[in-house]
């Protein structure tokens, strides 16, 4: 299992598009990726989840993976968190 | 701020596709002054690159939305289909949904969106509400449900 710190720093915060785009990466990897956020414990893989949580801008989470591919999952993700979403 | 406003709530909307919800819903947005003429365009285009159907128990939900350039006031509108349209579920490139209500969102940037779309995933996770709301018989009971939560 790898645990990483992470801040969600694009304008907008995960609305609809951003959430897309990490449901979309997370679902490429058979790895479990999830988000802790407050008490939330969010799956990356479920759009649903992820929406439910209102993650602002500025929200720090930690990031879980844990599986086969947990490191190449975890440099996708936090490339997509790097680049901001693309915002 | 009122988001919900009972003339932009419908039941019994006919429509086969997507593309025609847009146009029938868009431009009766667009006739009442709470979005730009290039609203309807830009609701086709932002479906087609980001998806918005959501998969739920008693009907599927879409929620399409634009980029707040296009809004000039912020607003909700919902229609509830008379038969289930196919929508691209979101976060995919090819998985479908049935979807039976939606919820188009003309909202600001910002914080906004991702308080309402809190707020929706509340609504389309509550079966028993989502029945509630697929079985009202007549839009101003549908406004009277949403009022509050919206």
């Amino acid at each position: 299992m790898t645990t990483t710190t992470i801040t969600i720093n694009n304008p907008s915060g995960l609305h609809a598009r951003p959430a897309s785009d990490l449901v979309k990466t997370a679902s490429k990897f058979t790895s479990s990726i999830f988000l802790k956020f407050g008490d939330d414990e969010i799956n990356c893989k479920s759009i649903i989840n992820i929406l439910s949580a209102a993650i602002v801008s500025g929200s720090v989470c930690e990031l879980r993976i844990d599986g086969d591919d947990e490191q190449k999952a975890l440099d996708a993700i936090l490339a997509l968190v790097e680049s901001n979403f693309g915002e | 701020m009122m988001l919900l406003h009972k003339e932009n709530v419908f039941i019994d909307v006919e429509v086969n596709n997507p593309d025609e919800l847009f146009e029938k819903i868009g431009r009766h947005m667009v006739n009442g002054g709470f979005a730009k003429d290039s609203f309807i365009q830009a609701l086709k285009d932002r479906e087609r690159a980001y998806p918005t159907g959501l998969p739920s128990g008693a009907s599927g939900i879409a929620l399409p939305h634009v980029d707040a350039c296009h809004v000039l006031v912020p607003s909700v509108a919902v229609a509830r289909l008379k038969k289930p349209v196919q929508f691209i579920m979101m976060g995919s490139d090819d998985t479908f949904v049935n979807v039976g209500v939606v919820f188009m969102l003309l909202l600001e940037s910002g914080h906004s969106q991702v308080e309402m779309l809190k707020k929706l995933m509340g609504i389309i996770q509550d079966s028993e509400f989502l029945e509630r709301l697929m079985n009202c018989a007549a839009s101003d009971e549908l406004f009277e449900m949403l009022k509050d939560l919206i």
